[in-house]
């Protein structure tokens, strides 16, 4: 797939936000490009979330403009271009009564209008989505018989089901164990540099991000840093970001939540 | 008196045409309720609803067209009080729980020198059903099942994930008013049937005898649907052969429901 890294797929400029009189995110610019992996970053309540919802028209911010692919967000109609992942499957209902399958053709949904029910290539997507995945042969299994990893599967595939052109991950691998992470981040890869998906990943994990993402965003209230994750581990940027020293140590088994 | 006799007479096949019309939708609504953890929205509904009836009663109108444009109309008030985060989700149910119940006892209080059979009001029965009711429950209620299957998707995602669904581009914020109407209408027509203070339990306790049998989304749809049918057609065979309140007695019978479907599913987990 021919990709063009000078096109501006989301563009956030000026961005604030307050709850209340409290102040999480300050003037916030960011740009993402088509094809990149972002990787955004920052300490816990350091508004990376907000600042993803407010990306996804879920918050408005208190001053500032979200633009999708050059259409003002209040103006964007076509979100089946945007694949959301949702920081869900620690807290998955229990009680929910869906199948795999039924998981991922809500992915569907967004693109019918109401009384439309799922056609055929409906039913061709959700079964390439979850081939995509490794997902299919668990698709009559109840979504929250599933471990951890294989439901944050099932929700990737729910995204791709939509044909997205951009996938938005909010911490997708809380409460993962470490080598079903690295299975993840694989698939994610795959997506990215085979398939062309440009890739927005939420992550308060600066190991996953240094290795895995191409583009790296740094926010604690404001944007610490934007530039590519080998300078910013070079450059000592994380001691800002964390506000304290902080050394960067690679290693291979981690079981940090 | 076996069912065959039963049914010759018009009232009882009237009721019960009723009764399957609102067999049909209280699972329907209930299970978005139960999986919305928003079961308390149904008692406050009946609740509004009784004080519905009341006014009704008070300036002599149809009861039960009364009981639905309160209910509506409050549910409105509801979902509005909770967008506008003026008061906290479950602050607002108990407000108007509590508020309309005072209500209703007030004006009930009031019309009781008019000797009102109010208890048909609050527990439901099958043989004081009027025609002009049954007109109501059926057109009405086949408006609100159409409702329900055009707006099917939505629900569906907007219970699942309700942030997920509105990225997908569902409008979720109307998507819970149209679900908050659908079951206001659920609940006022369901009163002269199975009463204020039981249409709740008809809503809520087969879609969680369904629950039990851990199914697909649609298949507990459709244990729901089975059981809530079952329940209210022996219900009120049950009420009129031997004279029992019908409401109660639809009741008891989906509560045994979800008795024997715990026992089956526990001894399955265990063996």
């Amino acid at each position: 797939m021919s990709l063009d890294h000078s096109k501006t797929i989301i563009k956030l400029e000026n961005i604030s936000f307050q709850y209340g009189e409290t102040s999480i995110i300050e003037g916030v610019n960011l740009s993402i490009h088509d094809g990149d992996y972002l990787g955004i970053i920052g300490p816990n309540g350091g508004g990376k979330t907000t600042l993803l919802k407010i990306m996804l028209g879920l918050l408005k911010p208190s001053s500032g403009t979200v633009t999708l692919f050059n259409i003002p967000l209040s103006h964007f109609h076509a979100w089946k271009d945007i694949g959301y992942v949702p920081q869900k499957a620690l807290y998955i209902d229990q009680y929910f009564p869906a199948t795999v399958e039924e998981v991922v053709s809500m992915g569907r949904f967004g693109q019918k209008k109401i009384f439309q029910p799922l056609g055929s290539d409906d039913r061709i997507a959700i079964q390439q989505a979850l081939e995509q995945v490794g997902m299919w042969q668990f698709r009559t299994r109840l979504i929250h018989e599933l471990s951890g990893g294989q439901q944050q599967r099932v929700f990737i595939a729910r995204a791709l089901a939509g044909n997205p052109k951009v996938l938005v991950l909010d911490e997708p691998t809380v409460g993962v164990d470490s080598t079903t992470q690295h299975e993840f981040y694989t698939l994610l890869k795959t997506l990215n540099q085979e398939m062309g998906l440009t890739l927005v990943l939420v992550s308060h994990d600066l190991e996953v991000v240094a290795h895995e993402t191409t583009e790296v965003a740094c926010i604690n209230k404001t944007l610490l840093y934007e530039n590519n994750p080998h300078e910013m581990i070079a450059h000592g940027n994380i001691q800002a970001l964390y506000n304290e020293h902080l050394q960067f140590i690679t290693h291979n088994h981690h079981s940090k939540k | 008196m076996n069912f065959i006799q039963l049914l010759q007479y018009g009232f009882i096949l009237r009721g019960l045409e009723a009764g399957i019309v609102i067999a049909l939708i209280a699972p329907l609504i209930g299970i978005f309720l139960v999986l919305r953890r928003y079961s308390l929205i149904a008692d406050t509904l009946s609740h509004v609803s009784l004080a519905g009836v009341a006014l009704g009663l008070v300036f002599n109108l149809n009861p039960l067209l009364a009981a639905i444009i309160t209910a509506v109309g409050s549910a409105f008030l509801i979902e509005e009080l909770r967008n506008r985060q003026k008061i906290q989700g479950e602050g607002a149910l108990s407000l108007f729980l509590s508020g309309s119940l005072a209500l209703a006892v007030v004006l009930i209080s009031i019309v009781h020198g008019f000797s009102v059979d109010i208890f048909n009001y609050l527990f439901g029965s099958i043989v004081t059903v009027t025609n002009t009711d049954i007109f109501i429950i059926v057109a009405l209620g086949i408006i609100v099942l159409f409702t329900i299957v055009i707006f099917y998707k939505q629900l569906v995602f907007s219970s699942f994930d309700e942030e997920a669904a509105k990225v997908s581009g569902i409008n979720t914020t109307w998507t819970n008013r149209i679900l908050i109407i659908l079951a206001s209408l659920t609940i006022a027509l369901s009163i002269p049937i199975v009463g204020v203070l039981l249409i709740a339990a008809l809503m809520v306790i087969p879609v969680l005898t369904a629950l039990q049998w851990k199914r697909s989304f649609k298949e507990t749809l459709l244990i729901a649907e089975g059981t809530s049918l079952v329940c209210v057609i022996l219900g009120s065979v049950l009420s009129f052969s031997f004279g029992l309140s019908t409401g109660g007695t639809i009741v008891l019978c989906c509560v045994g429901c979800f008795v024997g479907s715990l026992g089956i599913n526990q001894s399955k987990k265990h063996s």
